[in-house]
């Protein structure tokens, strides 16, 4: 259809990155080409059955699922099945997804679509960059053949949440994000419109309460006990009993999210940071941002993996990077609840 | 035309097969010892028919002391599997062999590092992993101008196709070990590139 933004995600499916690809599927802004899977949350492989069982419940099995490199660059792989369950889809079960994976690799479709739509393609990481800086060596003009890039990763000028200077994104691949962002400063690319950045600092505003889950439920034609198995508190609940399938995933996805930030962050609810990068990428107004000169710090010390940005630029270092300082929460959190909420009514299955 | 340069060449077979491969650049090797390049420097010189190649030329220096003419004339600057100072050059620990290397680069251009100690070389504390060869390398270089654009394991094929016969003798083209967990005996290529901002 003329008009929409067409757009690859790059995920590590992850319960935050299956919202986002809920929120990108009930956009009607957005033409999802594919989707690219990265080790980060679970490793690649459940990645992408996580994603094909996703995009299948939410109808799309017409959008390529493509698996990327299973490690990162340099680092061994570290997951987060603490935060994200077992399998990365917290309480959530998925009937397994019953396409195949694309037999291509994840950076040369990234390079492909960008080649076949010169300048048109938004692409928007939200797991490691792994897959990104695979495709930039191997097509080192892809900055200037996407049409945007947005990610979700890194922290500015607050605390990390995998050290106290880092963020998981970044921490996982913290080499492919140095030379992602290498990338944007090269003398060349000055004249191509800079990445914007999603980091915690922002993301974090997104708290996604179980109130917010009820809301959520009504406006998908559901009853609001249907959303009271995801509680008040960290308790064992069982399952959710919703009719509506896709109101029962994001109930058992979110119930794990829920207790794991109950646990470390002190509140029962979850930071929903990836569908809040792909909700700013659709509509830049949501965030206030800053052309900054972005780097990361690769060596091993208490500052690895940290996303350094020169907000004084006492470097004089061109900017590299659009980092998202403000960003409107509630506007977004309003947003969420609408498309998805109205995804969910009208999902297969969601008649009651 | 396109300059390369390839440093530390040794006996410059990774010249000659760079030079064969792309006819449209001038690679250049240079090493410290002129026996080393002997055989290939003279088989470039030669007809065409025996193997000569108009665009592979030797010239004998230290990585320390490049001659000025060709400061600034590299697009690529080369270094590919390097031992003694040169290796200590490219982990940050000789600097004058550095500045050797930086001032031979064009101002847009790159340097490529394929490096492969191993703690078996008994080198006294080198970064012997990707992870700590990249930790070293990157800010050595970052101060002087140059970004890191890729860091990583080079994979066997890379390694091959560059020719050194060094690659062979360090038995670094084995492939990646099971989910790539280094163990302790593998040597492990690692391929850094950094380009001049």
């Amino acid at each position: 259809m003329p008009g929409k933004v067409p757009v690859v995600l790059d995920v590590d499916t992850g319960i935050d990155d299956a919202l986002a690809l809920l929120y990108a599927c009930a956009s009607p802004e957005l033409e999802l080409l594919a989707v690219t899977c990265i080790g980060g949350n679970v490793d690649a492989r459940q990645v992408a059955e996580n994603t094909r069982a996703v995009l299948e419940l939410a109808g799309r099995k017409d959008v390529p699922v493509v698996l990327g490199r299973e490690r990162p660059l340099v680092k061994r792989l570290e997951t987060s099945t603490e935060t994200h369950g077992p399998r990365g889809l917290g309480y959530a079960e998925l009937s397994p997804a019953s396409r195949p994976i694309e037999p291509d690799d994840a950076a040369d479709r990234i390079i492909a679509v960008a080649r076949e739509r010169p300048g048109e393609v938004l692409l928007v990481t939200l797991g490691p960059l792994t897959n990104l800086a695979v495709a930039l060596e191997r097509e080192p003009t892809l900055p200037r053949l996407l049409g945007g890039y947005v990610l979700m990763g890194g922290v500015f000028g607050a605390p990390g949440n995998t050290t106290p200077t880092s963020e998981w994104n970044i921490h996982v691949d913290p080499h492919a994000a140095k030379q992602v962002f290498a990338r944007w400063a090269m003398p060349g690319e000055q004249t191509t419109a800079l990445p914007l950045a999603m980091g915690l600092d922002v993301t974090e505003r997104a708290r996604f309460l179980p109130e917010q889950l009820r809301h959520l439920a009504v406006r998908a034609g559901a009853l609001p006990l249907d959303a009271a198995a995801a509680g008040t508190e960290p308790v064992r609940a069982i399952g959710s009993v919703a009719a509506n399938p896709m109101l029962r995933f994001l109930v058992d996805a979110l119930r794990f999210y829920f207790e794991f930030h109950a646990k470390y962050d002190g509140f029962y609810g979850a930071f929903i940071h990836d569908p809040f990068a792909v909700a700013a990428a659709i509509d830049r107004s949501l965030v206030r941002t800053q052309p900054t000169f972005v780097d990361v710090e690769i060596g091993s010390g208490l500052g690895h993996a940290m996303t350094v940005g020169d907000f004084r630029g006492l470097l004089r270092r061109p900017p590299n990077v659009d980092v998202a300082r403000e960003a409107d929460a509630d506007r977004f959190m309003d947003r969420f609840i609408d498309r998805v909420g109205g995804f969910a009514a009208r999902a297969p299955g969601a008649a009651r | 035309m396109r300059v390369t340069i390839d440093v530390g060449t040794g006996d410059g077979r990774a010249v000659l097969a760079t030079a064969a491969r792309d006819p449209s650049t001038l690679v250049l090797g240079i090493d410290a010892s002129a026996a080393a390049m002997a055989v290939a420097s003279r088989r470039a010189a030669g007809p065409a028919r025996k193997g000569g190649l108009e665009n592979a030329r030797f010239v004998l220096a230290a990585a320390e002391a490049v001659p000025a003419d060709l400061a600034g004339r590299a697009d690529l600057v080369t270094v590919l599997f390097p031992w003694g100072s040169l290796l200590r050059g490219c982990v940050g620990r000789d600097e004058a062999v550095a500045r050797g290397l930086i001032a031979l680069v064009a101002p847009s251009g790159a340097l490529e590092l394929m490096l492969a100690p191993a703690d078996r070389d008994g080198l006294g504390g080198m970064p012997t992993t990707t992870h700590s060869i990249v930790e070293a390398t990157a800010p050595a270089f970052d101060a002087e101008g140059f970004q890191l654009v890729v860091a990583r394991e080079a994979t066997p094929a890379e390694v091959a196709a560059t020719g050194s016969s060094w690659a062979r003798r360090l038995g670094a083209t084995r492939s990646t070990g099971a989910h790539g967990v280094n163990d302790a005996n593998r040597r492990v290529a690692t391929l850094i590139r950094l380009a001049r901002r």
